[in-house]
């Protein structure tokens, strides 16, 4: 049977009853907060590139990216300030500070507009001429192999890519009439041990994808 | 802050929430982050609150928990929508069960996003729930000044029986305070 | 004199009841203050979050996993990354497991003392309940200095932590929680000694050892009839290389769990003094690649008891099923067991004793 005490607990009552007070003042004094403490979203406008990559992450569909109006909104009332978009950005312009949005009557978002991104240049040759690509013409970009080099003397590789992201950009930069080489006749792939050759030149190996995945690739190619 | 009139009390509910903004709500009442010091204490029957604070989305089932709370409180009343769930349906937005934020079934006043939302914040959101619920009720203190009888107040069966139509305190305790409001402002 | 017949009447106890925060609605089937029966009817917290998984890829999804109940949230993401990521098949590097270890008691010490105040609550003892949660904003102090949020924690991830606990910052861990532990001795005192305390807490709601088993009770409810079992000694995370018992209690009545959960309190920090003392240095995470395929099953020790995770993906960046099975759950036929013969005003601490988690049971 374990001690029975009566009023066990005066002695820390006196003892709260004598000593400073454990309230945060809040109103009247401002909050402290550690470093790491997460408020808000905070974004450097001029970095942003509306890729789209923080809309398309965020678990709430907070933000709304407009590529058109070149601008970026967030909405302060849904934003759950857990940092997934600071890690998806790849420009890192996105910043998780701490600071909270005030209660108002109404929800509302706040946007912001970058500055436009300034033009392409015109006529003006490669700043950095790279080996094997040839000086851009008229500002436009070369397709040599898998290496695009583009008029502002940028090099893309696009073996990196997946076939249709391939295509698309093909497309975007007026490549896609680029002959691949060592296209098949009919465009029809081919297959040599675990190589799958593509129409469009491009080689896949199949011993790094999954089981599974190899057989729906060679129903799709017409190899099986 | 300025001078307090009257000291509210609030009535706290949990709609399909969390728990993480009723903990903080919580610990508003706690030590540490006293919101006793605005007179304002939490009580557990809705008839004798005058602040509701509502966390979380809401579903099929506490739509109508919601709505009945809400008509048992007396007028003048003020809601405090606290965390992202109650302002928008927060993450669970896109749920089967989930039909949006606290808006979707009564007015909302006052708007305390965050997840989950700190208790200064919320204790912003009390002192602006406060300061609606004291204009509020100085509107009522006029009313009363000039009529010489309090606005009708939905719970009261004998404003029922003076207007002559039993079928009226029915309607008014079964649909939302909203509703009732216009019946009054089109008899008027 | 005729003995006057005993009439039966049913009394609704919730959803909105000053008890608990959350909404649970039973139906109390009543003898003269005597409570004969309980049919607890839930679904008011249903949100249907296990249907997200199609929604949002397995990496995003942690924000959603977390959100499952705002006190066992850490718990929540642990037990989703662990599951997807056994199912992928990665090893997480040494420190990260140390620093989750270190987190997962910080999660119980503030459940624990969040319980013990609403415990307090219940009974109408409000300084204690005040008190209580006092020391459990120092906790949260803690908790904000290395996560960045107080409730909802945000720093697991599909590999690894997202964030690192320094040597500054262990060293006012380790300042902080001397401080929390001797205030906390004058708490578990009178929990334990005081005359009101114990006269509503002893003799109520017994469970036996063979009704847990039958019942199929789990976590500190289970532990207070002395059934020793305790999941972290499964050794996941780095419970392996800590030194530890289970907590046990054989009286199986509310003041058995109350003697519990405080103990436990003070185990954890134990644990979190060990697990500092052994950290290795290494990396934070590992990238990962791919998605998953295939089924995984987890259980570990939430603060309520035994939580088991099951996570089943087919190739793609969406999982095809989450399942989580929460404590809460399998207590709630002992709950409804004690509650039977109790006298009516005991009603609100059986509800308490069990530290239910309505959000957790209902996602």
């Amino acid at each position: 049977m374990p001690k029975t005490r009566i009023m066990a607990f005066t002695w820390s009552t006196l003892k709260n009853l004598f000593s400073k007070p454990a309230t945060k003042n809040y109103p009247a004094e401002p909050i402290k907060y550690p470093e790491r403490s997460r408020g808000h979203i905070e974004i450097d406008i001029e970095d942003c590139i509306s890729c789209s990559m923080c809309a398309r992450s965020c678990p709430t569909g907070a933000i709304t990216v407009d590529r058109k109006e070149l601008t970026w909104a967030i909405n302060r009332f849904d934003c759950l300030a857990c940092g997934y978009c600071v890690i998806k950005c790849p420009k890192k312009c996105l910043h998780l500070v701490p600071g909270y949005q005030t209660p108002e009557g109404e929800k509302k978002e706040v946007s912001f507009k970058r500055p436009a991104p300034a033009p392409k240049p015109a006529a003006a040759p490669s700043a950095a001429p790279k080996a094997a690509g040839s000086a851009s013409a008229a500002g436009k970009a070369t397709l040599n192999g898998d290496i695009v080099t583009m008029a502002n003397g940028k090099t893309m590789d696009l073996s990196k890519f997946p076939a249709e992201k391939k295509a698309e950009i093909l497309k975007k930069l007026g490549l896609d009439a680029a002959p691949a080489p060592k296209a098949e006749a009919e465009g029809k792939a081919t297959l040599e041990g675990d190589i799958v050759r593509l129409p469009n030149g491009k080689t896949m190996d199949l011993s790094k994808l999954p089981e599974a995945n190899r057989e729906k690739v060679l129903q799709k190619l017409g190899l099986k | 802050m300025g001078k307090v009139k009257r000291s509210p009390w609030l009535l706290h509910y949990d709609a399909s929430s969390c728990n993480g903004c009723d903990i903080e709500v919580l610990a508003c009442m706690t030590p540490v982050y006293d919101v006793e010091r605005f007179g304002v204490v939490n009580t557990a029957d809705p008839m004798q609150a005058d602040i509701l604070l509502v966390t979380g989305g809401v579903n099929s089932q506490s739509a109508e928990v919601v709505k009945q709370l809400y008509d048992q409180m007396a007028r003048p009343k003020v809601v405090v929508a606290v965390g992202i769930c109650a302002c928008t349906g927060g993450v669970f937005k896109d749920c089967y069960n989930i039909n949006g934020g606290v808006d979707t079934v009564i007015p909302v006043d006052v708007y305390v996003p965050g997840c989950a939302a700190r208790p200064e914040s919320i204790i912003d959101g009390v002192v602006k729930a406060v300061q609606i619920f004291q204009e509020r009720s100085d509107a009522h203190d006029k009313y009363v000044k000039e009529h010489g009888e309090s606005e009708r107040n939905l719970n009261d069966p004998d404003a029922a029986a003076r207007e002559g139509n039993p079928a009226d305190f029915f309607d008014a305790i079964t649909k939302t305070s909203e509703g009732s409001r216009n019946k009054e402002a089109e008899k008027k | 004199m005729e003995e006057r017949e005993k009439k039966r009447s049913v009394v609704p106890f919730g959803p909105q009841h000053p008890v608990l925060p959350e909404p649970i609605h039973l139906d109390l089937v009543l003898e003269d203050e005597k409570v004969v029966d309980v049919i607890p009817s839930i679904g008011f917290i249903h949100r249907g979050l296990e249907d997200l998984v199609k929604k949002r890829d397995f990496n995003e999804y942690v924000y959603v996993a977390e959100r499952t109940c705002g006190i066992c949230s850490f718990g929540h993401g642990l037990g989703y990354v662990e599951a997807v990521e056994k199912c992928m098949n990665v090893e997480v590097p040494i420190r990260a497991k140390y620093l989750r270890t270190i987190w997962s008691e910080m999660s119980r010490i503030h459940s624990h003392l969040l319980w013990a105040g609403l415990m307090a609550d219940a009974f109408g003892f409000e300084n204690l309940f005040y008190q209580c949660w006092r020391l459990r904003e120092k906790n949260l102090d803690l908790v904000e200095m290395t996560t960045g949020g107080r409730l909802i924690y945000s720093v697991n991830k599909v590999g690894g932590v997202l964030k690192d606990i320094t040597p500054d910052m262990q060293k006012v861990i380790l300042n902080n929680l001397s401080e929390l532990e001797a205030e906390l001795r004058d708490v578990y005192k009178t929990f334990m000694t005081d005359y009101s305390v114990q006269e509503r807490t002893r003799g109520v709601g017994v469970l036996t050892k063979e009704q847990v088993h039958d019942l199929g009770c789990c976590g500190p409810y289970a532990r207070a009839s002395g059934v020793a079992r305790d999941i972290r000694q499964l050794g996941y995370e780095a419970y392996g290389e800590l030194d530890f018992e289970p907590v046990v209690s054989n009286d199986g009545d509310n003041y058995a769990r109350c003697d519990v959960r405080l103990r436990e309190v003070f185990q954890s920090i134990d644990l979190i003094r060990q697990a500092i003392a052994k950290i290795p240095n290494g990396e934070l995470s590992v990238p990962v690649k791919g998605n998953p395929d295939g089924e995984a099953f987890i259980r570990i020790e939430q603060p309520r008891g035994e939580a088991i995770y099951y996570v089943e993906g087919n190739g793609t960046k969406f999982l095809n099923r989450f399942r989580l099975r929460t404590p809460t759950f399998a207590n709630i036929p002992g709950m409804c067991e004690t509650m039977k013969g109790c006298s009516y005003a005991d009603i609100p601490l059986l509800v308490v004793t069990i530290d239910p988690c309505i959000s957790c049971t209902e996602r």
